[in-house]
């Protein structure tokens, strides 16, 4: 962060990124939700890692999903430390189950929608939203 | 070396309260001096020290120097929050069992309330950010620990039809015992439309849902049935104990039903190990940092079935004099948070007979948990 004039507006918190998951987070920003594909046991995985969680193996390849999904649980947050959060309260936190594959989970935040609306098993899909002129973090919002 | 049996022989506090004005070390010292004298030892006969926490207290070196320890024969500081208390003290006890130690002191100490440990604030610490988790947490706004209890409750609700006025009840009832115990921060009386009347913080989860922040410190001290035997200490022993970890709860790939705690596979193991069932057990102290980890945990224990936990509560279940005593001390959520080391020492006063107002009369089998979502530690312990 440079400058005095930036901590008045704030800035939406994102990763540090490493070498397992820059490729995951570089998609991101080009607008692609990915996963890795073990090639030995063909599972999808997440979160991003060298090697296959079910199977130990190495080699893998990134493969977009549709970006459709369903709710299986959520939480409306009235409360954040964060300050970009708080400028957003309320916000929804969902564990989103991918349509690609059940067992695949992802904590994202829903969007597009009244707080109040977030419903079980409620369908979903991905969007991006801007960070900077860089970046883009991902979201869902019903369909 | 000569295997021993380890027994607990002592526990003891510092003041706890909103704010301490002192470091963790002093609560820590304070916390420690209280359960040597409680354990009936001098301080110098102390020879293992180990702590769990994040970093937010004094470390056991640091302890060992600042009490004045001649000879320290292990220490541990575990990286670890509330599922980290029956670990360390199982850990202890494996100290004595090997002859590594003799007598062995486990403390907590943080000013959770105005030091850097928080649940959400602005101070809350950074989560591990490597790999799996950490990164994928901050960007959605997720780092507050009550989100994931929060998602978790929201699920169970959704499968079993739990209400936040069960919820309510097992905040109703911490604060009923709270009010028997003069170390308790919270002690005014509660109801449960006080309960659905307090602010939002992640829904389902109201305020009174939460565990209250507080600064203080509490210790235990572990010896050999040899020396609780010269000191006239009744024999508090751990008949079992079992700890775990699993998959990510959310948003990872391994966890099926976002509803289950790890209790849910960790209670079958305990009582296995131990070879009794729930109904032999006279008290409970079962980590509560929200009012659903303590209601959920309460069903896998089999204090009730699967999904009555609500229920059960809500019928004052868990009071004193009712089915399964539970947090006679009043917990997280009204006496203190001592990340679940309140727990251990509240069940040592149980089994030793010194629980004054909120005895539970012959307790001999007390029930100790601690848990994250997809982690947890417990352990049995028994009065022989
Ligand atoms: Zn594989």
């Amino acid at each position: 962060m440079t400058g005095a004039a930036r901590t008045e507006i704030p800035i939406r918190p994102m990763r540090p990124v490493d070498a397992d998951t820059a490729p995951f987070w570089d998609l991101v920003d080009q607008g692609v939700l990915a996963f890795q594909r073990c090639a030995a046991c063909r599972r999808l995985r997440f979160y991003p890692q060298a090697r296959c969680p079910h199977c130990g193996s190495p080699e893998h390849s990134w493969d977009p999903v549709s970006g459709a999904g369903r709710v299986r649980t959520w939480s409306v947050q009235y409360n954040a430390g964060d300050p970009w959060f708080r400028e957003h309260l309320p916000y929804v936190i969902a564990v989103v189950e991918l349509e690609d594959d059940s067992r695949l989970r992802m904590l994202a935040n829903i969007v597009g929608c009244d707080p109040a609306t977030v419903h079980f098993d409620q369908r979903v899909t991905v969007v991006f939203e801007p960070v900077d002129e860089d970046r883009r973090m991902y979201a869902f919002k019903p369909t | 070396m000569t295997r021993q049996s380890p027994v607990l022989l002592g526990a003891g506090w510092s003041a706890q309260s909103r704010a301490s004005g002192v470091t963790p070390l002093t609560l820590a010292m304070d916390a420690a001096y209280a359960a040597v004298a409680d354990a009936g030892l001098q301080m110098h006969e102390i020879d293992a020290v180990l702590c769990f926490g994040r970093r937010d207290g004094p470390g056991p070196l640091l302890m060992a120097s600042a009490l004045g320890l001649p000879t320290v024969r292990f220490f541990l500081e575990y990286d670890g929050g509330g599922y980290a208390s029956n670990t360390v003290v199982m850990v202890g006890a494996q100290a004595i069992e090997s002859g590594t130690a003799k007598n062995v002191l486990v403390y907590r100490a943080m000013n959770g309330r105005t030091g850097s440990h928080r649940f959400g604030g602005e101070q809350a610490q950074p989560i591990d950010v490597q790999g799996a988790g950490g990164q994928f947490i901050d960007p959605v706004g997720a780092r507050a620990p009550v989100i994931g209890f929060a998602l978790q409750a929201q699920a169970h609700m959704q499968r079993f039809g739990t209400t936040s006025e069960q919820l309510a009840a097992v905040a109703v009832t911490m604060r009923e015992h709270a009010a028997r115990n003069e170390r308790a921060v919270m002690r005014k009386s509660l109801t449960v439309a006080e309960h659905q009347a307090s602010r939002m913080i992640a829904s389902p989860f109201h305020l009174f849902d939460c565990a209250i922040e507080t600064d203080g410190a509490c210790a235990v001290v572990m010896s050999t049935v040899d020396v609780a035997r010269g000191v006239g200490k009744p024999l508090v022993s751990i008949r079992a104990s079992a700890v775990g970890a699993g998959s990510f709860p959310v948003g990872g790939s391994g966890w099926e039903d976002e509803s289950r705690l790890y209790s849910y596979y960790l209670a079958p193991e305990l009582y296995e190990r131990a070879g009794i069932t729930p109904a032999d057990i006279d008290v409970a102290e079962i980590y509560d940092c929200f009012t659903f980890s303590l209601m959920a945990q309460v069903e896998d224990y089999g204090f009730c079935k699967r999904g009555e936990g609500g229920p059960f509560a809500a019928a004052g279940s868990l009071r004193l004099g009712a089915e399964i005593p539970t947090n006679t001390h009043g917990g997280l959520l009204s006496e203190a948070y001592l990340q679940g080391l309140g727990h251990v020492c509240e069940a040592v006063s149980q089994l030793q007979g010194t629980a004054g107002d909120r005895q539970v009369e012959g307790a001999h089998l007390a029930l100790v948990t601690g848990q994250g979502g997809h982690m947890g530690g417990a352990m049995i312990l028994e009065r022989t």
